[in-house]
This record gives structure tokens, sequence and C-alpha cells, in this order.
């Protein structure tokens, strides 16, 4: 099997995942039980009954699950995601345009510090491997890897606002700024392409915490594999082979060592993409930070069949996508791959 | 170029963002620490006096369900509408003093200077304010008063309830739709033109102008608290021209969403600059406001025309109690929702935080349904068993902090007029009392399948309640299952109170026995003492008869309040009806609640807060201040 159809045969099983996420939610969803016009419309579905009535047809909402998902697809295919009742009915894409970019921040700042202090203290976890070091970074990573993310969260809003006082609460930026106009919905880039640089400060302290709750969750996976790695390598014949020719311990483990110890990483990427934009939807609500992850459970405390199904592709989507790269990149890494 | 250098490139390239991202912070924070230490942060102090800040910082559990846009009022679910006299005023409002001290409900003007009303009680005609414009510049006149409550009408498909769910018009003489839509856009509603002035004053419908400046409103029957009926929800006024101009109302389906985070102008004393959807709303105040030169003396009479003292304001929405606690705790916020999970630090500390408790006589409450047409608790010796089996005390005290003021309904105790005619004393806990009703009522409690009792999720106080519930009824033998159902679920037909009543009896077999009011603490629609009857009691309730409840004399005194204009024909009535719905116990009534979120409240720093008042319906509209009432320590 080539690589062109090894990538195709990859993407149509992402696009079934997809349809399978898609469909076991819609199903899910619907099947919550009660009636959602009075979760759309309070009070007035049962003061207004010809407005429920209008909205129950607009909506096909008393139709069999099977004609409502026969409705989502055509519209789907259209671009339609359907309206957002939990956000005033405006359209789902737009909702989730607004809300995904913060996602996508915190995300990105969670991978760079999760790569960061991960690689570091692997590093120096099997640098001092079977010492007082070692064990101490083995329990840190451990109980950033045992605690649910809303957790670390909290501890962290405790340390650094409540008892510190020195980062923000929640949000994504200081209210009192000028806010740039929107052209990739980035805080931060946005800011900078304005030139508004206070607001791109602003907004960067304000995913300090989010980014940092994530990273604790996460981090200690690549710490762990790197270790292990790391001992594994430093004991191969070709290590050994440098030291037998003269090198100095700190150019074996580094440079010959540490690089092949650090593929192992690529491996996780796509595990690691997963448990951080999951974690999102944790994490952004305790952090009051306004991504898809609030979009969610906002949608979901409305019964938003629409926004639950629209930012549940979306998570769909980002996932299966960073499996796929990984899934490419191991391919090419390594040609067996595609045998298989 | 080696392999080695290149691979090194994007890590050196992240090393420098993250270096100029953390120079950038670092020189943010040191160039906004003056500014923001005297605007949206401050220290915790026990008993310094600190200086008025420039930017009031409010932090609500909530997000406004229909964001900003005040067309959903006639949903009666903009909640929480932090925009309710701050940027919309209504023609009349409560005196909010008088309220929140006493629980005294007492009409004053707001946007209207006067009222009258026509001797055989159905015709009232407002006087309205002059030289009052919208923040944007439009005046305020009787035609967009007009526009406005005739467009939402046709928002709300020509509903008979959409006055704040009164059906005190005949709308079968209403004559409004999209042709008049359509003249309203082409005339303007600032110099109509002759053809809309003629519909506008065609006095055979139930709404109609006289003037630029006065609008009269005709009941289809008397009903003595109308005016009451305009300080909530669609009472609130807005700019209906700049609706017209900028996309128009919409249609009964399909709202215009334009205003949702662009608001419609009002006339009140703030005005909205900035929203971030699900995040916080920035306020500051509206250089243009009619009432910006009140005297003190006038500013006292009616708490809530008060220009503010405050130039911006700040409301986040943090759903995490411990982000909002934090944000008070720190100064970051000034005021701050606490509920159940950080209340006792809020106890803890009473040098250094303030909070709002409610009279003994207000108009919010929590209850427990019974549903009257499901076996058992269609026996009315049943429900006597249950009502006296339960110890109201013993939750008051374990479930909210203290904080239950007894009460009978279904008459809010702050309606004193009208409150507990009769003098019924509340159900007396008292066991032997409950077996007797038990043995009365002829269900055999050793081989009755438990009976559900509908908690919603999210709830602390709910499920707490329910537990000593469940224990009060085990002990005389009433097993009770305990359903707690998560928010977009408590719905019909699982709880009979979120539809009409019809819809109600629809469903009665799926509704379970016992439900708590609604998701939490209970306020009215509107604060008349018409509003609970109409809502608890009545067999045409548009929503709340949890119990699915009627009976023939309780409905002669519901119909009463819209029908007959001597009080004490409806005292009268309305005292035989008090005494059958307390014979009937369809509610357990728990109590009034002290604390505003039940089992917690909106508390502030003591340090710079001096005062404030919560909305006139005891937090029905708004979980947090209305914060032009807000005053500082040391100003």
């Amino acid at each position: 099997m080539n690589l062109a159809t090894y990538i195709l045969r990859r993407v149509g099983f992402g696009a079934l995942v997809v349809l399978s996420v898609m469909t076991i939610t819609f199903v899910l969803s619907h099947s919550l039980g009660g009636d959602p016009i009075y979760a759309w419309l309070g009070k007035a579905a049962g003061m207004h009954p010809d407005l429920a009535q209008a909205y129950i047809l607009k909506y096909h909402l008393r139709d069999p699950v099977y004609v409502q998902y026969y409705y989502y697809l055509v519209n789907l295919a259209q671009g339609n995601m359907g309206y957002s009742p939990s956000r005033d009915f405006i359209p789902v894409t737009q909702a989730i345009a607004e809300s995904l970019p913060y996602t996508i921040q915190i995300a990105l700042f969670a991978i760079i510090i999760t790569l960061a202090v991960g690689v570091f203290l692997g590093v120096v976890s099997a640098r001092y491997h079977h010492t007082p070091i070692d064990a101490a970074i083995r329990a840190f990573y451990l109980t950033g890897y045992a605690s649910p993310p809303f957790f670390v969260a909290l501890v962290l809003l405790i340390i650094f606002v409540y008892l510190l006082g020195i980062l923000p609460s929640g949000g994504a930026f200081d209210p009192i700024l000028t806010q740039p106009h929107w052209i990739t919905g980035i805080p931060i880039i946005d800011g900078v392409l304005e030139g508004n640089f206070s607001y791109s400060a602003s907004a960067f302290i304000h995913l300090i915490l989010p980014s940092a709750a994530l990273a604790l969750v996460t981090f200690g996976i690549v710490t762990r594999v790197l270790r292990s790695s790391l001992l594994e390598i430093m004991h191969t014949n070709y290590i050994r082979t440098a030291r037998a020719k003269g090198l100095d311990e700190n150019t074996v483990f580094y440079k010959h060592g540490l690089r092949h110890a650090l593929i192992p990483i690529v491996s996780l990427s796509s595990l690691i993409v997963t448990w951080l934009i999951t974690g999102t939807i944790f994490v952004e609500n305790v952090f009051s930070y306004p991504g898809l992850g609030r979009y969610l459970v906002q949608a979901l405390n409305g019964e938003d069949y629409p926004g639950i199904l629209g930012a549940a592709i979306v998570y769909a989507l980002v996932i299966v996508a960073a499996n796929l790269v990984a899934d490419i990149l191991y391919a090419v890494v390594d040609p067996q791959v595609r045998l298989g | 170029m080696s392999t080695a250098s290149r691979a090194k490139k994007p890590i050196i390239a992240v090393v420098i963002i993250v270096i100029v991202l953390v120079a950038g912070a670092w020189y943010y924070t040191s160039t906004q620490a003056p500014s923001s230490q005297t605007s949206t942060t401050m220290a915790p102090s026990t008993s310094a006096t600190q200086a008025t800040p420039s930017t009031l910082v409010i932090d609500d559990p909530f997000w406004p369900s229909g964001d900003l846009n005040q067309l959903n009022s006639i949903y009666a679910i903009p909640y929480p509408d932090w925009l309710t006299y701050t940027v919309y005023q209504a023609l009349v409002t409560l005196d909010g003093n008088a309220l929140y001290a006493s629980g005294d409900v007492k009409v004053l003007p707001m946007l209207a200077t006067g009222w009258n009303v026509s001797s055989d009680g159905t015709t009232y005609t407002f006087n309205l304010r002059q030289n009052v414009t919208f923040s944007n510049g439009d005046p305020f006149n009787a035609y967009q008063v007009w526009g406005q409550f005739y467009g939402l009408y046709y928002l709300s498909s020509n509903s008979s309830a959409w006055f704040n769910a009164y059906p005190v018009f005949d709308t079968s003489k209403i004559n409004f739709g999209p042709a008049t839509l359509a003249l309203m856009a082409q005339s303007g509603l600032i110099n109509p033109t002759p053809a809309l002035m003629n519909i506008m004053t065609d006095t055979s419908q139930p709404i109609y102008v006289t003037g630029p400046y006065q609008i009269v409103f005709h009941l289809k029957a008397p009903f003595v608290y109308f005016p009451t009926v305009l300080p909530t929800y669609v009472g609130l006024i807005f700019d209906t021209q700049y609706v017209l101009q900028n996309g128009g109302f919409g249609t009964p389906t399909t709202f215009n969403t334009q205003f949702n985070q662009n608001p419609i102008p009002g006339t009140g004393p703030y005005v909205v600059t900035g929203v971030s959807e699900n995040s916080y709303v920035k306020f500051a105040k509206n250089p243009t406001y009619w009432g910006a030169n009140l005297t003190a003396a006038e500013i006292q009479a009616n708490a809530y025309i008060d220009p503010g003292h405050v130039q911006n304001v700040i409301i986040y929405s943090k759903s995490d109690d411990v982000a909002r606690y934090t944000d008070l705790s720190t100064g970051a916020a000034q005021i701050a929702g606490i509920e159940t999970q950080d209340w006792p630090e809020i106890l803890a500390n009473p040098d250094k935080y303030g909070y709002f408790v409610m009279p003994d006589s207000s108009m919010a409450f929590v209850g427990i349904s019974m549903n009257t047409r499901r076996y058992p608790t269609n026996i009315t010796a049943f429900r006597q068993a249950i009502v006296h089996a339960v110890n109201v005390t013993d939750i008051s005290q374990r479930v909210f902090f203290g904080g239950l003021a007894p009460m009978v309904g279904p008459e809010y105790p702050a309606q004193k007029q009208y409150y507990d005619l009769g003098n019924l004393p509340p159900y007396a806990y008292n066991l032997t009392l409950a077996k007797q009703y038990l043995v009365q009522s002829g269900v055999d409690a050793a081989t009755l399948t438990p009976l559900e009792f509908r908690v919603v999720s999210g709830c602390g106080y709910c499920y707490s309640t329910a537990q000593i519930v469940q224990a009060d009824l085990a002990q005389i033998g009433i097993t009770l299952n305990i359903e707690v159902t998560p928010g977009n679920e408590y719905a019909l037909p699982y709880v009979a109170g979120a539809g009409s009543f019809q819809q109600g009896l629809n469903v009665s077999q799926q509704v379970a026995q016992l439900t708590w009011f609604g998701t939490g603490t209970f306020a009215p629609t509107a604060p008349t003492p018409a509003d609970a009857w109409l809502m608890f009691g009545s067999d045409q309730a548009p929503a709340n008869n949890f119990a699915i409840y009627s009976n023939p004399i309780v409905q002669k005194c519901v119909n009463d309040w819209t029908s007959v204009s001597d009080p004490s024909v409806i005292a009268s009535d309305c005292t035989v009806a008090q005494k059958q719905f307390y014979d009937d116990a369809p509610y357990i009534w728990l109590g009034a609640i002290k604390l505003v979120f039940g089992g917690g409240s909106v508390a502030w720093q003591k340090s710079v807060i001096k005062s404030a008042l919560l909305d006139p319906i005891f937090t029905g509209i708004s979980s947090t201040v209305i914060f032009n009432t807000v005053t500082f320590v040391g100003s």
C-alpha cells in the first residue's frame, strides 16, 4: 500500500468516526426525555401555545428521531448546522466561530507547556534516575496525571488568585481594554496584528491558568514516556559505542540519546491533543473562558440539540485530525506501518 | 545548513515568542497596576475605607438566557436581566427602599409622571415624562411606547397572555400585524404620519395614544393592580424607533437577533459599551440621562431612578462559586453572588463582607408541590398527612442557614393586604396528626409504591431538603424516591408548572407526586397580589401551577382579581378560597427565603460598598444588584 492510499484510507476511517460520533450524539441527545420546547422557550411555551407549535414545526421536534436526523444531515450537507437555542437562535456555525478560537488558543499554549515541562522533567528524571529528584518528579507527574482537570483548575485558582493574587480568576482578557477587530478570532494574534500589545498581553495573562491546568494533567505522560525511552536508549549498543569513542557524557546523553528518545513523543501527540481538547470542557467552565467547552456546557444545560451536536462534531473533527496527522507522521517515519 | 540547526529553529522561535509574551505581560502588569488598583482590583481590607472605584465590578453566577435582547421580554425569560432599570426603565416602578425594608409594595412613577383611572376601573391613562431621550438621542414619547407594546404583542403570536402573562386586555379587538408594522417602519415613531396616527388613536383598541405624552390602557374588566404589572419584563421601555430602523422586530418564530449583543437603546442611567458572549457586559454612564441632575431628595424618594455613582460597571458571568468568592475576597470584584459552597466564608467574616437579607415579607420563597391528579397525592387527607409530617423548621436550620420565614401560601407575604386571609397558621409539624390523616386517607403505606420526588440537578439546597423530607415521611411509613433531574429535562411532561394548567393536566400521570417549585427559589412574574392566585390556583394558569390544582371556590377568587374592582369583594371571596386552599394542601410552603440564592446571597465588600437595591420582585428579574443604586463608602 502506498502512502497516498494509506492516507485516503485513514481519511475515510476518520470520516466514519465523525459520522458515528454525530449519530450517537444525535440519538443520545434526543433520548434525554422531556420536551425541548420548554427548555428552549421556558414559560413562553406554556403561555403561548401557538408560538410553541410554530417552533415545533420549524425544528421538527415532534417528528421521529430518524426523520429529525435526516433533516439535520440534509442541512449539514448545505453547511447549515442549525440554530442554537441556548444562544438565542443564532446559527451554530456562528457560535462555534466565536468560541473555537479561544479554545484553540488555550490548547496551543497548553501543548507548549506540556512539551516544555514534560520534556524537561523527563530528561532530569532520566538523568538522575533512582535518586530523590527522580522520585520527586515521578510523584509530581503522577499527581497531575491522576487528577481531573477541573480539580487542578480549582487548585491553581486558589493558589495563584486567592492566595497569591497575581493572576486573574477568569475571562479571556481585561474588558477595560479596547478589543481588536476580529481577524483570526484568536485574541493574542489579533492584538498583535493590530499593534494592540496591551490587549495581547492581557489575553496572555488570562490564558496562563487555563493552559497550565490542562498541561499539568497531560505533561506527565510525556515525562514518563521520555524517561523510559531515555533509560532504554542509554543502554543500547550505539550509545555504548559513542561512549567508547570518548565523547563526554553530556554529548552522549543530549545529542545521541535525547534525539532518539523524543521519537515516541510524536506517537503521543494525538493522545495529548485528545486529552487537552476534552479537558477544555471542564477548565473553560472553571475559568469562565468563553471557548467551545463553555459553549458545549451551555448547550447541554439548555437542551440545545444543534449546539450540542455542533460542538461534538468540532471536537470529533479535531481529535480525528490529530490522530490522522499522527498516523501520517508515523507512516512517513516508519514505512512498515502502511503495510498494516 | 545542518539538520540539527534546522531542527532547532522552531524551538528557538517558540522560546522567542514566549519571552516576548512574558515581557509584554510584565510590561502590561507594571503599567496597569496603578489604575487597576483603583478600578477593578482592590486589596482586601477589614476596616479601612477605600476610595470609590472608577469601575464597579460585579460577579454573577449566570449569563442572561436571552442575551441582551429585550425583545425576548415576552418570554419572561431574559433572566437575569442586568439591564433592568440600569438601561431600561418602566413607566412606573416600586419603592425599592420600602420594599426591601419591610416588604411594602408601593408604586412610584418612573417614565410616567402620573396616571389616573376611570370611574369604572377599566381605563388607565398615563401621562409621560417629557424631554426624555433614549441614549442614542431618539425622543421618548407615547408613540414609542405604543409601538413597543403592540410589537411585542405581534411577536407573541397575538397571545392573550402577552402582557406579562396577565390576560387583562380584550385581544379580539386588536388590529395589529405586519401591515401596521410596515406602516410604522415607513412612518417612524418620532412624528407619525396621519395614517399611523389614525391607528394609534383608535379608542376601540386596548392601547391607544391621546397625544405625544399620554397613553391609555383599556382593560376588558377592572384590575386595580394594573400599574403594578408594568415594572417588569414587557413593561421595560426600549427605543422602538431604533428597532424599526435596524431590521424591525422580526417574526413570531424568528425574533431579530441583531439586538442580542447590540442592545436596543433605553432611557436609563447607563448604556452598554461592550459585550463578550457568556463572559461579561460593560456599562458606562449614559451622558444624556434625563435624571442626571435629580436632587438627593428625589433619589431618596425613588432609588431606582438614581443616575448612579460610578462611571463604569462590568458584570462578569462566572459559573464557578470558588472563582466568584476569590474575586470578592481579593477585591477583583466588589459585589459577587456567593452560593452555598462558599457561603460559610461570608458568614465567617462579618467585618469584611455584607450581604442581602430579604425582609420576612417578601415575594421570593421555596416550596414543594403535590400532584393533585395522581395517586396517592390526589387524596386530600394524604396530602394533609405529608404537610404535617414535614419539619419545616428543621429544613430551615439545616439547609437554609436558618433563613426561611414561615409562610402560608399562595399569596406572597409582601402583599400584606391579602396575605394569609383568615390568619391561618403554617402547617404544624405533628407526626401524630400526620398519622391520623394517613389512616383517614385509606392509603396503606406498607404496600404503597415509593413516591417520586423530583428536584432539579445542580440545586444543592433542593436535594438537601428532599433528603430531610424523605426522612420525615419515613417516620409515618411513606417511602420517597428522590429523582434528580437535569435542568433540560425539568419540564413537561415531568414537571407540570413548566407549562400551562391544561398541558400539566394532559400529562398528570407522568408528573411526579412531589415536585420542587421550579428550579430553585420562586419569584413572581409581576409584583401584584393577583400573581400567586393566577399561577398556583388557576385552571387557566399559563405556567407555575405545579400541583395541577383547581377548585371552583379558589377559581372564584382567581377570577375576581381581573374582573372585580371592589377590594372588599376580592378579600371576601379570597378569604373563603384561602381556607379551601389551606384544607386542600396542594403545596408545602417551606417559607419565604431570606438569602437571595436560598443557601447564599449577593455579597459585597463592606470597605467599598455602602448600600444597593435588588430588583423589585426580589431577584425575579435579575440575580444581582440594580447597580445604579449602589452607593459607596466615603462618597
